[in-house]
């Protein structure tokens, strides 16, 4: 289904009947890899899951969004759609959208999930820095080269250090923001319950954010999965539909 | 050798299935025919046109690396006046490419393309097309004046209202209220222009309608809305022919009400995976298994359309069945249905192969017809002037 | 012509050219002649694996390596021929090196026919001999009931129809599919347990004395004959050589417990009145009635005054009819219920491409493409000439191998062609496609024929050219043997 939200296409799907639990996924994502995991809770919940603009089917933002930007999308998808969340669900770069949203009162729930969520940013500076150089000087020797091929190179680059930056070339400017902004003191804000999963060998939201942010939300609970990644809910989804279920009916 | 120009993509939501349709129904088929060279035409999503051999091949679409492919590409321009061409900058010294075009095969979707506007450009370049007249594509396209055109010939539709874009965001009280005193829910919402299912909402209540609203007026310019058939059975016709049209099976989508209107999109998707046509039947039912005399009545309102409309080569009509009261409506026409509707025909004895041939055949066929039609005339209004 | 010998030569010196000698020689069963022949016949070897591929036996892969080394030291002592020319130790040591490098592909892949011409006389042959020996121990000790199969085509389906009706209700075992030499024998007797009732082994001929050789390892108590074909691959010089051949078998079992289908015209003259016969009307007492041929199978009444059996059967074409009487007589002799062979014909699954039908975008395909021998395809014409369909279409390239035959057969073809009458023809391109082409016109056929250069094409494209109403028959594959 479709929605206008702030003037922007908006893709989401919605099943099931009962209390709204919202999903929202990461970056290069889409909706429906959280609602594939989560759909045995539509049996007792209306589970809706959206696009964020520029992923999926919804449309591309006309001008650079920030984390803010992205929460007050929500918060009017909400509103616009009419529905009261019970829950939140949302998946790193979603969890760093929620956590903003929730700690200013741009998004309401009840209780949040955060699966491996982003928005701590001190810890792998050392490493960004790094390639940033690299991504720097290395564009210096590209500049006689036609424009086709450099894109491919860079694109191979990007491809070959795992990097987000490259996966829509539009969202580019975006993503800079994002990647600016620690959401830390919107965490200590947040009075809901909330819980925390994380992947043990997760390196893009490592535990130590986990630990972060578990200590920053008065009424959290932390989750380390161990053998599991950043998409932690697709690596061990029984257990994590388990912990979910749990602390949904505590 | 002829040349065939198949023209596909475009700025459309449509533009990837266009590619589809393009290259699996019509420039295999037309490949196997061994009767005429290929020559693809490809417009991009920025509305660049490119010709080269290389986009007649679906890996060439699904590479990651399209776009940087496609700007290697020199962009052609055409030439119209006796003969249609295509001009293509050479690579050395920048040297003209002429390409004759003998016969042009659209396969475009959507708005800008299977609207009329490719059929009206190519009515400048004095050569066969594929399909639907101008006249025809727009009137078949615009889903308001196409009801309009059936009511005058006293065919059935379901009730509707229609709005425009500017009314909606200015005066929405009024549309509201008019829509409230003369429709009752559950409604459909439908951007008037667009050829596939995307803007469509099927809304419940007044919130659900301002937001439907919203939905198809981001998409067009023009809204219709309508009430939804109770009892409903939704079938529909692929036919072709000129004046006169042989129709397919009557075939009937087998999705929920709720994603009915991506019938399209995912027939395509299982058409792809399943390898030939099994895709398609998990999604409908073809013949449909209806009543006989219903059955009959859709096929002959069907072709009345056809006749009405002056729809030519290919056209799909859908149609509306109320199953208690045994009443077909006209819905709407799809001048190019995606895919050609191969798997249909396919069913109705006429393969892959065969449809293209005929096409062209049609196309020609009307080409000659209207080249009989006197167009231009000396006068020696000039002279006295 | 000269594009294609230039192909070729760029594939001698590619990295795959020890993978296409490996499977030239692995296709040619590893007969040194055969393989030569083969071997310099070809103009393009870029297309020798065009359908098919090395299958990676252990064999395969010995020659495969050994190649490979040698190939690579041959390089490497080129190399340091023309190193020691530069170096100024070996004057004229480049043109030596040069040779020996350009060299390589010829004089590999002559020598290579050595070592397994030695390794057939020195390793299989022994090898072969002790267990043939073996073999007929085993034989001759066991209790089963031993049923031989030989004739020039239908031997390995015939052999799948009795196990499939005399497995349902007996313990039988037979010599896997196509496994037909005097190896693959001894190698099913070695894992028999004696406790089998019944034992089906097909006779495979390769030269003549063959049948004798297996029946003297096997020592059959009955024994089939399934057909005899015009022309013979392999050894034999005549028809007159191969059915001498084949009915040799009649030396080992009783004159009654010889089966001979007598269906095909050339066998006629060769059978005796103590011959138990069948064919499309029947076997000994049984008559065939009511016979139905469609593309979804057969069914008949098989009848004599004592009984009548309901025979129905998912196999395609007419010619299965004597087949199934003799496989429906043998289970009554055995003892079985009427009922028990009609459930167990009705199980019976037609081989994947031979005479098997399937549906594809509404159109029905009959895949033949297994078969190779004029009875088949004269057995597939016939089906496709009572089928009643819109338009049929009928695919095929002619058949392999038919010698100093091959302008009469395929002129022969093209008139069962015509006799059958389709809609469309469609030639898959080769050597004998003109002959066939003869035939077709002599035969006054006058509808559509399409000649088609790339078959790979156009089988993976058939779903475009087919739709509901159509019949689409495929008959023969060609191996690239023979292109």
């Amino acid at each position: 289904m479709n929605l206008i939200v702030d003037k922007l296409l908006i893709n989401y799907e919605s099943t099931g009947k009962g209390k709204d639990i919202l999903l929202i996924h990461g970056w290069g994502d889409d909706h429906q890899n959280l609602l594939n995991v989560f759909k045995s809770l539509a049996k007792k919940y209306k589970l809706t899951s959206l696009d964020l603009p520029g992923f999926g089917l919804s449309q591309l933002p006309n001008q650079p969004f920030n984390t803010e930007k992205y929460a007050k999308i929500i918060g009017d998808f909400i509103q616009k759609l009419n529905l009261k969340p019970e829950i939140i669900i949302a998946h790193s770069f979603g969890g760093q959208v929620a956590i903003y949203g929730i700690g200013n009162g741009i998004i309401k729930a009840n209780k949040l999930i955060l699966l491996a969520s982003a928005g701590i940013r001190e810890y792998k500076q050392g490493k960004k820095l790094f390639i940033k150089l690299i991504a720097k000087s290395g564009k210096l020797f590209l500049v006689p080269l036609p424009q086709h091929i450099r894109r491919k190179v860079t694109r191979r680059f990007y491809q070959k250090i795992g990097s987000d930056l490259y996966l829509n070339y539009n969202l580019k400017e975006t993503l800079g923001n994002i990647l600016k902004e620690d959401v830390s003191l919107d965490a200590a804000k947040i009075n809901i319950p909330t819980l925390l999963i994380y992947g043990s060998d997760d390196n893009e939201t490592p535990p130590l954010f986990g630990q972060k942010f578990a200590q920053l939300i008065e009424y959290s609970t932390l989750e380390i999965i161990g053998h599991a990644g950043h998409f932690v809910f697709i690596d061990c989804q029984e257990r994590v539909l388990k912990l979910v279920e749990g602390f949904i009916n505590d | 050798m002829e040349n065939v120009a198949v023209i596909f993509g475009g700025v459309s939501t449509e533009h990837d299935i266009s590619i589809i349709t393009a290259i699996s129904s019509i420039i295999r088929p037309l490949q196997l025919l061994k009767k005429y060279k290929i020559i693809p035409v490809y417009i991009s999503k920025q509305g660049i046109w490119y010709s080269d051999p290389k986009l007649a091949k679906i890996e060439t679409f699904q590479a990651d690396d399209l776009e940087d492919n496609l700007s290697k590409l020199k962009p052609i321009s055409l030439e119209f006046g006796k003969y249609l061409k295509i001009i293509k900058s050479g690579v050395i010294g920048g040297r003209k490419k002429y390409i004759n075009i003998d016969l042009v095969f659209p396969a475009m979707h959507g708005t800008n393309g299977e609207d009329g506007s490719l059929s009206g450009l190519l009515n400048f370049g004095s050569v066969p097309v594929v399909g639907c007249s101008l006249r025809a594509s727009v009137l078949a396209m615009d889903k308001v004046i196409a009801k309009e055109i059936a009511v005058a010939n006293k065919i059935d539709v379901a009730d509707y209202i229609d709005s425009s874009k500017s009314e909606i965001e200015e005066n929405l009280e009024g549309v509201l209220s008019k829509i409230n005193k003369n429709l009752t829910f559950p409604l459909f919402v439908k951007p008037a222009h667009l050829g596939s299912s995307i803007g469509i909402s099927r809304v419940r209540d007044q919130k659900e309608l301002i937001n439907g609203l919203e939905v198809a007026s981001h998409y067009d310019d023009r809204v219709l809305v309508e009430e939804e058939i109770p009892d409903l059975i939704e079938v529909t016709l692929p036919i072709i022919g000129n004046q006169h049209p042989i129709p397919a099976l009557l075939e009937r989508p087998l999705s929920k009400v709720e994603d009915f209107f991506d019938f399209d999109t995912k027939y395509m998707r299982g058409g792809k995976k399943g390898k030939g046509q099994k895709g398609s039947q998990g999604y409908s039912e073809i013949p449909a298994k209806i009543d006989k005399k219903l059955y009959q009545d859709a096929i002959s309102l069907a072709l009345r359309i056809y006749k009405i409309f002056g729809l030519s080569g290919i056209s799909r009509v859908d149609m509306l069945i109320n199953q208690k009261l045994s009443k077909v409506y006209f819905n709407e026409i799809n001048p190019l249905p995606g895919g050609l509707y191969s798997h249909n025909f396919n069913q109705a004895g006429i393969s892959n192969v065969e449809l293209v041939e005929k096409l062209i055949f049609y196309a020609k066929e009307r080409y000659n017809y209207q080249k009989n039609i006197t167009s231009t005339f000396s006068t020696n209004y000039l002279k006295q002037f | 012509m000269i594009r294609k010998i230039i192909n070729s030569f760029i594939v001698f010196y590619s990295p795959k050219y020890p993978e296409i000698i490996s499977y030239m020689l692995q296709a040619s069963e590893y007969r040194g002649l055969n393989y030569l022949v083969w071997f310099w016949k070809t103009t393009d070897f870029s297309k020798v694996e065009y359908r098919k591929k090395l299958e990676k036996t252990k064999v395969a892969i010995i020659i495969y390596n050994f190649l490979t080394l040698a190939i690579l030291i041959q390089i490497l002592i080129g190399i340091y021929l023309i190193y020691l020319n530069i170096v100024g130790r070996l004057t004229g040591g480049w043109a030596f090196g040069l040779g020996i490098i350009v060299l390589y592909p010829v004089l590999w892949s002559q020598i290579i026919v050595i070592p397994v011409f030695f390794a057939r006389i020195l390793i299989i042959n022994p090898y072969q001999k002790r267990l043939s020996k073996k073999a007929k121990k085993i034989f001759a000790d066991h209790k089963g009931i031993k049923i031989a199969v030989a004739g020039s085509y239908g031997k390995t389906s015939l052999k799948e129809f009795l196990f499939t009706v005399l497995g349902s209700q007996f313990n039988v075992a037979m010599t896997p599919k196509n496994k037909n030499v005097a190896l693959s024998h001894a190698q099913f007797a070695l894992g028999l347990n004696n406790k089998e009732d019944i034992l089906i082994v097909e006779f495979g001929e390769g030269e003549p004395g063959d049948i004798k050789r297996f029946s003297e390892i096997f020592k059959p108590d009955s024994g089939i004959i399934t057909g005899l074909s015009p022309v013979h691959q392999d050894k034999y010089k005549s028809v007159d050589a191969a059915a001498k051949d084949l009915f040799t078998l009649e030396k080992y079992v009783a004159g009654n417990k010889l089966f001979v289908n007598n269906q095909s015209k050339y066998i006629k003259k060769y059978i005796k009145k103590s011959y138990s016969c069948f064919n499309e009307d029947g076997i000994a007492d049984y008559r065939v009635k009511k016979v139905s041929s469609t593309e979804k199978g057969i069914s008949f009444d098989l009848v004599s005054k004592k009984e009548t059996l309901k025979i129905k059967s998912k196999l395609l074409g007419r010619h299965q009819i004597g087949p199934l009487c003799l496989v429906a007589y043998l289970g009554l002799d055995f003892g079985m219920e009427k009922e028990d062979i009609q459930k167990a014909i009705l199980k019976i699954e037609p081989y994947e491409h031979r005479m098997q039908a399937y549906t594809l975008n509404g159109a029905t395909i009959i895949d033949d493409s297994y078969n190779g021998n004029i009875e088949g395809l004269r057995a597939g014409l016939e089906l496709l000439r009572e089928l009643k369909f819109r338009k049929k279409i009928y695919v095929t390239p002619g058949l392999v191998d038919q010698g100093s035959l091959t302008k009469e057969i395929h002129q022969e073809i093209g008139h069962l062609i015509a006799g059958a009458n389709p809609d469309q023809v469609v030639l898959i391109n080769n050597s004998v496609t003109h002959y066939i082409q003869e035939g077709l016109t002599k035969a006054g056929f006058k509808n559509d024929l399409v000649i088609e250069k790339d078959p790979l094409f156009y089988y993976n494209n058939l779903a475009d050219f087919v739709a509901k109403g159509d019949l689409v028959l495929i008959q023969n594959d060609w191996t690239d043997n023979y292109l």
